[in-house]
């Protein structure tokens, strides 16, 4: 697991060098998940960027990597808003390696069945079952309520199954 | 509340340990609710698993920039920031406070010289003060070339006769006469005005006599009127009345009062400068012209008196060519004129209200007002933005650099 060093200097905020080193990859992956990984690096450099300027903003009241990840979201809604991108086009699934043995799912139509899903429920589903936040650190990387996400997450997965139905059925049967 | 709404909060271990043992409970008892539960849980870890997991690019170009951005914050710390700035400053006021203090020192220079040229403009009808610059400009073949004895012209230099006594013939030969200094006190601005007013009026010929009785009652005329307008249609009039400069606003009002104002203008021209300079002339000319008239009396052979008869008399046309300017300028800047443009009301409401005959041409005149306004304007932003530019330039590059400092 990796460590999170949260240095805080007085009168300086964080050390965003130091945040850079041991979050860079996260952000990287976050971004690649918003806006593609061609631009995720632009997106994530953007972040640091953005977190260097306003360091002195970060209180510790969340922990690092989901104050970043708030920084890195709005930035990629800024870049998508730029590059005229549908963030729902990105691919979230790795459809090139799948493995019969071990995938119940077909990957390929789990894909298609995210990009049905609306930019919000998409959001919640990449920050808690991708990037692993709790529902209260999600709320706070979307500032919006816990009880938005845990609710956007429910209708997200029925949308999921919706759209899944027929492969489940298969799958199980 | 709905037990499938909690179920995803349930495999999540987001609920509360009561509301956990209820969803539990109704899990046990259901099946169904049991394989949804299942499909929830094998789509979370599937989602999990299938993620794209890109490798991470660029994060040296960003550490690179990170700490460039570090190091070159620590090079300067802000206790010497703002020694600097506080040095910078220190250093603009050094600048600036002779140039200020010039500034300052040539404004009183100016003012000076404004309120000495004022004292002389004002003093013209009473004696000739101009400054040399007036005199130099303005005074056509002086008589300071004088003709002395053997038939030539001797120059003599204008500060030579200062002190003397004007009408001395001797001070007249050597050159022209100087009047001492006095002081004259400030002279109202002599403006000539003029303003336009339209106005919706009941019955023109009423309107037209109230207005001529009201001009006359201020010491005014009326200096042309023209009434039109047949039986059964809306009568019009146009008149244009001369008041009293003194009178204008008043005048302006009362006309405003017989009727409707459907719009009004006025505009005035400062004609105090035009006035002093032509009356210093005038003095000037006409104490040549006295020159002149003894040294036509001095003269001794045929060829003087032709060439000072000559020059006198382009003395003289100049006088009369003055004197008519002075006359006209004084009359415009004694009298006002006021164009007065009277339209009847429209007694049948069903009839069209006829556009106003130059209502293409009023509209020309004042989009070009408003145009020459906006110009006005902007170039006067420009001018006090180019001379106030030592000030704002150096406050906007400390406002620029401490913005820059706090948003890092």
């Amino acid at each position: 697991m990796q460590v999170v060093r949260e240095k805080i200097m007085p009168g300086r905020g964080i050390d965003v060098a130091q945040a850079a080193r041991d979050f860079y990859e996260p952000v990287f992956r976050f971004c690649a998940r918003h806006v593609g990984k061609d631009l995720a690096s632009d997106a994530a450099q953007e972040t640091f960027l953005t977190a260097h300027k306003v360091r002195q903003n970060f209180r510790g009241e969340s922990s690092l990597r989901t104050w970043l990840f708030g920084i890195a979201l709005n930035e990629c809604r800024r870049l998508a808003r730029q590059k005229r991108i549908e963030p729902s086009t990105v691919p979230l699934i790795d459809v090139s390696q799948q493995d019969e043995g071990q995938s119940i799912l077909d990957r390929r139509l789990l894909q298609e069945a995210l990009q049905k899903l609306s930019a919000e429920h998409r959001e919640v589903v990449v920050l808690h079952e991708i990037e692993g936040l709790t529902y209260e650190e999600a709320a706070k990387v979307l500032d919006v309520p816990v009880g938005t996400v845990k609710s956007r997450l429910h209708h997200a997965f029925l949308q999921l199954r919706r759209s899944l139905d027929t492969t489940y059925e298969g799958a199980t049967r | 509340m709905n037990v499938r709404e909690d179920l995803k909060a349930f495999i999540d271990d987001e609920l509360t340990a009561e509301r956990r043992t209820e969803v539990q409970r109704e899990l046990d008892a259901d099946l169904e609710l049991q394989r949804e539960m299942e499909f929830m849980r094998l789509l979370g870890s599937e989602l999990r698993s299938a993620a794209l997991q890109p490798s991470a690019e660029g994060k040296d170009r960003t550490l690179r920039w990170l700490e460039r951005r570090q190091t070159k914050r620590r090079v300067i710390n802000p206790r010497l920031q703002w020694a600097l700035a506080g040095a910078g400053c220190f250093l603009l006021a050094a600048i600036l406070f002779p140039v200020f203090a010039q500034s300052k020192a040539a404004s009183k220079r100016t003012a000076a010289l404004m309120k000495e040229r004022e004292a002389a403009a004002a003093s013209a009808p009473h004696g000739f003060a101009g400054t040399a610059k007036d005199f130099d400009d303005k005074t056509p073949a002086s008589p300071a070339e004088a003709p002395v004895a053997g038939g030539g012209f001797r120059r003599e230099n204008r500060k030579s006769t200062m002190g003397r006594n004007p009408s001395d013939p001797e001070n007249l030969i050597n050159g022209s006469p100087s009047v001492p200094p006095q002081a004259i006190p400030t002279q109202q601005p002599l403006m000539i005005r003029s303003g336009q007013i339209s106005l919706e009026v009941e019955e023109v010929e009423e309107a037209v006599k109230k207005a001529t009785r009201q001009i006359e009652a201020m010491g005014g005329m009326v200096q042309n009127s023209n009434v039109s307008g047949a039986e059964n249609e809306r009568g019009s009039a146009e008149i244009v009345v001369r008041v009293p400069e003194s009178k204008f606003t008043a005048a302006m009002e009362g006309m405003e009062a017989i009727g409707k104002p459907l719009s009004h203008s006025s505009t005035g021209e400062d004609a105090t400068t035009q006035v002093a300079d032509v009356e210093a002339r005038l003095k000037v000319m006409r104490a040549e012209e006295q020159q002149y008239v003894l040294l036509l009396r001095a003269a001794r052979t045929i060829g003087q008196i032709m060439e000072v008869r000559d020059r006198l008399s382009s003395v003289r046309q100049e006088i009369e060519s003055l004197d008519a300017q002075r006359k006209s300028l004084r009359a415009q800047t004694s009298y006002s004129t006021i164009t007065v443009t009277m339209q009847e009301k429209n007694k049948d409401p069903k009839a069209l209200t006829p556009p106003p005959a130059n209502w293409s041409e009023d509209t020309l005149t004042s989009s070009k007002e408003v145009l020459f306004a906006i110009g006005r304007f902007l170039a006067r932003a420009a001018i006090f933005l180019g001379v106030l530019a030592p000030i704002w330039i150096p406050l906007g590059l400390v406002a620029w650099f401490l913005r820059r400092r706090y948003a890092r």
